[in-house]
């Protein structure tokens, strides 16, 4: 199972959506790592490509990684992360790509022994189109 | 190029940034979420700091440090795009003394990742259009001209004709192109900080 690193421009309203997340899928004990990336020192807004990069390290140590994001600026650093990481890991990191709230909530549901965070994101896609009758 | 140039360079940089902070953050108000001159500014600021520890290395490494350090502390789309533009310009730095076609080429590497990172291209409404008015001025200039300051002021008028020209357009890059038609009349606040930032490296070393 996939490593999660959430990243948007407000560390607060990340922890939420992984609360929620948690919260709606049954608060179970998780065997994987969820890791808030988000915001920039103190309480402003922004990302931080330096820290998402320390995130998907940390993730990679153990697994592969899917990464969850807003808008903007979170998608370019994310990108920008995954890019500075050495030939070899690169593969192993997916941005999602798919709205951060429904997604997140999903993959907590999905996420299981064995999945590749590729397969994770293509199981998401396709729920995330049900969900919104697309 | 001596390390105290380039921490001169910077120090002008931030000061001038710092000084058009407030209109920064309102030209972005206008089609953006407004926060341009506050991110760019605390990016620069961030660099400056850092230019404290750059005693004994490369532009090449030097130019690495800034794109990290823009990267951790800017927070905005345009950070990430000022960064990997340091970080992709870095390797082509790596060499004693540089030429202006070494400056041009570097330029160029910037305008091409920035390009391709935010999906964008000149005539969208965004610091590409200054760099490219930039880039064009220099390359014109140097068909008549070896003196690099001659080059590099031709550069930055040619930049701030380019940051102009992006009040007519109609943006299709970023936030702003959610306005379409309504985003006419606005210059673009990543095209000013652009020219801010190459009018200062023109000033430090004019004044030096």
């Amino acid at each position: 199972m996939a490593n999660l690193v959430v990243v948007s421009h407000s560390f607060a309203l990340a922890a939420e959506v992984i609360r929620f997340a948690k919260v709606m899928s049954g608060n179970k004990d998780l065997d994987y790592k969820i890791i808030n990336a988000s915001g920039m020192d103190g309480d402003t807004f922004g990302t931080d490509g330096v820290k998402i990069n320390q995130a998907v390290m940390e993730g990679l140590a153990d697994s592969d990684v899917l990464i969850f994001h807003e808008i903007g600026s979170s998608i370019l650093s994310a990108e920008m992360a995954v890019e500075m990481l050495e030939e070899g890991f690169k593969d192993k990191v997916v941005l999602a790509r798919l709205p951060l709230v429904e997604s997140l909530f999903v993959a907590l549901n999905v996420n299981s022994k064995g999945m590749k965070a590729v397969v994770l994101q293509d199981i998401l896609r396709t729920e995330i189109r049900d969900l919104f009758d697309m | 190029m001596q390390v105290s140039t380039t921490q001169g360079i910077i120090a002008t940089i931030t000061k001038n940034l710092e000084t058009h902070k407030d209109e920064l953050d309102g030209l972005d108000r206008d089609i953006g979420d407004g926060d341009h001159g506050s991110n760019i500014v605390r990016g620069f600021e961030a660099v400056l700091e850092d230019s404290k520890t750059w005693e004994g290395l490369t532009l090449a490494a030097i130019m690495k440090k800034i794109g990290m350090t823009l990267l951790a502390k800017v927070g905005g789309a345009s950070g990430v795009l000022y960064a990997s533009a340091c970080l992709k310009i870095s390797p082509a730095l790596n060499k004693e003394t540089l030429s202006t076609a070494d400056f041009l080429n570097a330029i160029n590497i910037a305008m091409l990742e920035i390009a391709t990172k935010g999906k964008s291209a000149v005539g969208n409404k965004t610091m590409l259009d200054a760099m490219d008015g930039f880039s064009t001025a220099l390359a014109n200039k140097m068909q008549n001209s070896d003196n690099f300051l001659e080059i590099l002021a031709d550069g930055v008028a040619g930049a701030k004709e380019g940051a102009e020209r992006t009040k007519d357009m109609v943006a299709k890059s970023g936030r702003a192109s959610y306005l379409g038609e309504r985003s006419i009349g606005h210059v673009d606040a990543g095209a000013t900080s652009f020219c801010i930032i190459v009018g200062s490296i023109l000033e430090y070393l004019e004044n030096k």
